[in-house]
């Protein structure tokens, strides 16, 4: 080896030797801290809200396949799976379960996550496929603004690692996580929130779950109770601390929104329900702003599924029902009761069928 | 690719290796590498893009062959008369299409179904300007032809300057490329440190003053007070933005044995106009001077005409920056000031050193310069129109300034003032913090941008920022762990550099 060589190699060494140590501290605080709970398993991600006031918002397709292969090795079995975003998260699936099937037979389970892509979603459809899960009966659920988000590589929607394959896959989304828990934006709400004991969202990005969220382990559920018995005993105390915007006087058609990933996505779906002979529904629900889906996106899906009949569109067809605050979490989320007059229709409709 | 991202420091990781390890001693192996990188690069951003770029490449490298032969002249103004038509197409046909319609519909004529939407290729302003000063540089025997394709390819698509520039000469950046690379450790660490502080100003200090400013321009503008701090802040972000690229390239190139030009010189802490335009984005300016001002005549006819070829620079320059009204009011602005200030008050370059005695007039130059940026930056014509009713609170502000910096600067400020009003200013910011603390936290980054204040005065005099730091090594490595940790910190709000959209 010669001078010049030894001399590189000393650069690159003396460089690595500068930057490695505080790299070095950096990733071992992700890794003790671990505040996004993707380095370590638990057994609890989304803690009671009452006994633990300051949660960090987790990632909710890790809390979906995670939980549901710990519930899968304790024995549980599922077979009805509601597929969707975070709008889907308040449909209650014991519910959904009785209308899919009134003898008992369907087992339900969200498998839903924040800001769910259509790609997302295929990709979870799949990998219950291809782990052998049953798929008897299935819910989709869209929202025409939702259904516009492309595959994302945030912390609160990037695809959990059950989904990943390879090793390039794993170091980007724990590099994604690690980004997300060593910046200054995050310690403007962390540090506050440690040393106060109260949630504090002091940054441009929400860091802790701003929901006082139950959730149910048994089938990955979400609920609202203590907002649910707000809205019902002061709903003007509610809606003063949690405004909504104002509900538009017309509608608004969305513009064609599925690109031909999107529609790929849909594909994918359809074989595998086609392959499981799946009973399954997709809902297009309402939304405060009016926003209906597209008739080119709606024909799109219908042929996608080649079965109009499972198709319901609300957004349309109920398009001034979230005039009504009392129904709305906020301006994204209805609330559980109107999800389920909605599964209602969808299988009143049905059995009229 | 940014250079900001990991996906970057992967990438030249991986070329730095190669290229000084395995391919050291083959200066045309380098340059493939380099040349195959910059396309990568390049193709990274939008491959659609690659084949402009070629394009260009093929037909400078062709013409300039034969740029001293009888048809050289018409080879020559053929590859010019390309370049700037690319260039047309791709930056001015919307708004050309756009005026012209808003023009039609003036006059009762519905031209929207004639609609352009061209996108604008990265880096197409500085690649296609450096293949013009090549074209000419050859055709007027400056420089000899290249008959290197792969080295005059790589001049041309050179990955560190490809996208924001500098706008090399083939006389300096050709020679550099065609003959080995020698290795040398100071080099090479002084690049990794200007590629270190140029991150660090980028991500923690443009990018935070970004955020600020980017809300103030999209507010209504009804405060002369917002119109101002709008000014101020989008001032010193384009400046920490475009500076910090500019020395990120520089220590990039560094690190591969090829020095670029600086193409800033701490603008900021200029003390007149002229003296401003000497030290911000040097290489678009001096290709203005080279190719276009002096060409033109420049100063060697009579005031008229010079005041005449002042003015075709500066709109020029505001044109080269974008197809919008903006731009060319900037470059009018700018225009109006330069033609004043150097002929009107007699204002003249200066090459000396820049002290804490000249705070008054840097203050006052600061203020022309952010109110200039304040017109590049609006959005709107009732924005400019809101900018220009205002512009006395710059004029008030910036002289309110002069006077307490000529007062200062008078007086002189006594080494227990400054303690004493450090302490005060320290006081101050722990009581405020024991009872704010929370909304403190979000100023965090301005303990980085105080970082860098200081760090651009102690540099004022140097080549480049950090230029000297101390012969301590504990010195030197604190303060690369303190930018390190605060590149860490760094908030992730995803800001582009703003001159790769020129």
């Amino acid at each position: 080896m010669d001078n010049i060589t030894k001399s590189i190699l000393k650069f690159i060494i003396k460089s690595l030797a500068v930057v490695l140590p505080v790299i070095a501290i950096a990733i071992m605080w992700y890794v003790a801290t671990d505040p996004f709970k993707v380095v370590r398993h638990y057994n609890c991600y989304l803690p009671d809200p009452i006994e633990t006031p300051v949660r960090v918002g987790i990632n909710k397709g890790l809390i979906t396949l995670t939980n549901f292969n710990d519930r899968l090795s304790e024995g549980y079995s599922y077979n009805a799976f509601i597929f969707g975003s975070s709008v889907s998260c308040y449909y209650d699936a014991v519910s959904w379960a009785h209308l899919a099937d009134s003898t008992g037979k369907a087992h339900p389970y969200h498998f839903d996550s924040s800001g769910e892509s259509l790609m997302a979603m295929a990709d979870k459809v799949e990998y219950l496929d291809r782990t052998g899960q049953p798929i008897d009966y299935a819910m989709i659920v869209l929202d025409p603004i939702v259904m516009s988000a492309n595959q994302k590589d945030g912390p609160s929607n990037i695809n959990p690692p059950q989904l990943m394959s390879g090793l390039i896959e794993f170091l980007k989304y724990h590099y994604i996580y690690f980004r997300a828990s060593t910046n200054a934006d995050f310690f403007k709400s962390w540090i506050p929130a440690m040393l106060t004991g109260k949630p504090c969202n002091n940054g441009h990005n929400i860091v802790f779950e701003p929901q006082p969220i139950v959730y149910d382990p048994l089938i990955n559920q979400e609920s609202l109770p203590l907002w649910d018995s707000i809205i019902s005993a002061n709903p003007v105390q509610f809606y003063n601390r949690y405004p909504l915007v104002p509900s538009p006087d017309s509608i608004t058609i969305n513009d064609v929104i599925l690109t031909t990933d999107k529609v790929e996505a849909l594909h994918r779906i359809e074989r595998v329900f086609t392959r499981h002979n799946t009973d399954y529904h997709i809902i297009i629900g309402p939304n405060r702003r009016k926003v209906v889906i597209n008739p080119v996106d709606l024909d799109t899906i219908i042929n996608c599924f080649s079965a109009p009949n499972r198709i319901h569109d609300f957004s349309l067809s109920k398009a001034h029902i979230l005039e009504s605050d009392t129904l709305l979490y906020d301006n994204t989320h209805y609330r559980s009761t109107l999800a389920l007059w909605l599964m209602q229709e969808v299988y009143r409709k049905s059995n009229i069928r | 690719m940014q250079f900001t991202e990991i996906s970057f420091a992967i990438f030249f990781s991986v070329v730095f290796i190669i290229y000084w390890l395995v391919l050291r001693r083959y200066v045309i192996m380098q340059n493939i590498l380099l040349l195959a990188s910059s396309y990568l690069f390049y193709g990274w951003w939008d491959w659609r893009f690659l084949g402009l770029i070629i394009a260009t490449t093929v037909s400078t490298f062709v013409t300039a062959m034969g740029a001293r032969s009888k048809y050289g002249f018409l080879l020559t103004v053929s590859n010019i008369v390309l370049n700037i038509g690319i260039l047309a197409i791709f930056k001015y046909l919307n708004f050309f299409s756009e005026n012209l319609q808003r023009l039609f519909n003036l006059l009762g004529w519905n031209l929207d179904w004639f609609t352009i939407d061209v996108l604008l290729p990265v880096g197409i302003s500085f690649y296609t300007f450096q293949a013009i000063a090549y074209s000419v540089d050859v055709y007027r025997k400056r420089i000899e032809a290249c008959h290197d394709p792969v080295a005059f390819a790589t001049f041309i698509a050179y990955f560190p300057q490809l996208v924001a520039g500098p706008i090399e000469r083939a006389a300096q950046l050709l020679p550099q490329i065609e003959r080995p690379r020698t290795w040398s450790t100071e080099y090479a660490s002084s690049g990794l440190r200007m590629v270190l502080y140029g991150i660090l100003k980028k991500v923690c200090v443009a990018d935070m003053l970004a955020i600020y400013a980017d809300r103030l321009f999209l507010s209504s503008m009804s405060s002369p007070l917002i119109i101002l701090i709008a000014g101020l802040l989008f001032t010193l972000q384009i400046y920490c933005d475009f500076s910090s690229y500019s020395e990120i390239a520089r220590g990039t190139s560094r690190l591969l044995g090829i020095e670029l030009m600086a193409n800033f010189r701490f603008p900021l802490f200029s003390r007149n106009i002229l003296e401003f335009w000497q030290r911000w984005h040097i290489s678009l300016m001096l290709w203005f001077k080279d190719y276009v001002y002096i060409p033109l005549g420049g100063n060697r006819h009579s005031r008229s005409r010079t005041i005449i070829n002042t003015f075709i620079i500066f709109l020029l320059s505001g044109m080269w920056h974008g197809a919008s009204w903006n731009f060319i009011i900037w470059g009018a602005y700018w225009a109006i000031v330069y033609t004043v200030g150097k002929f009107a008050i007699g204002l003249s370059r200066r090459d000396d050193t820049i002290e804490l005695s000249n705070l008054p007039s840097v203050a006052i130059t600061f203020g022309v310069v952010s109110f200039g940026f304040f017109l590049f930056r609006c959005n709107s014509w009732h924005q400019m129109y809101a900018g220009f009713t205002c512009i006395w609170i710059y004029l008030l502000a910036f002289s309110l300034l002069w006077v307490i910096t000529k007062i200062m600067c008078r007086t002189g400020i006594s080494q227990t003032t400054m303690i004493f009003i450090g302490i005060a200013a320290s006081v101050i910011v722990c009581v405020s913090g024991y009872f704010y603390w929370t909304k403190l936290l979000k100023a965090w980054w301005l303990l980085p941008a105080l970082m860098v204040t200081v760090i651009e005065w102690r540099s004022r005099n140097m080549d480049y920022p950090l230029q000297y730091i101390s012969k301590h090594s504990s010195v030197r490595l604190t303060l690369y762990w303190i930018c390190i940790a605060l590149i860490i910190l760094s908030e992730p709000v995803d800001m582009t550099f703003i001159y790769f959209q020129f």
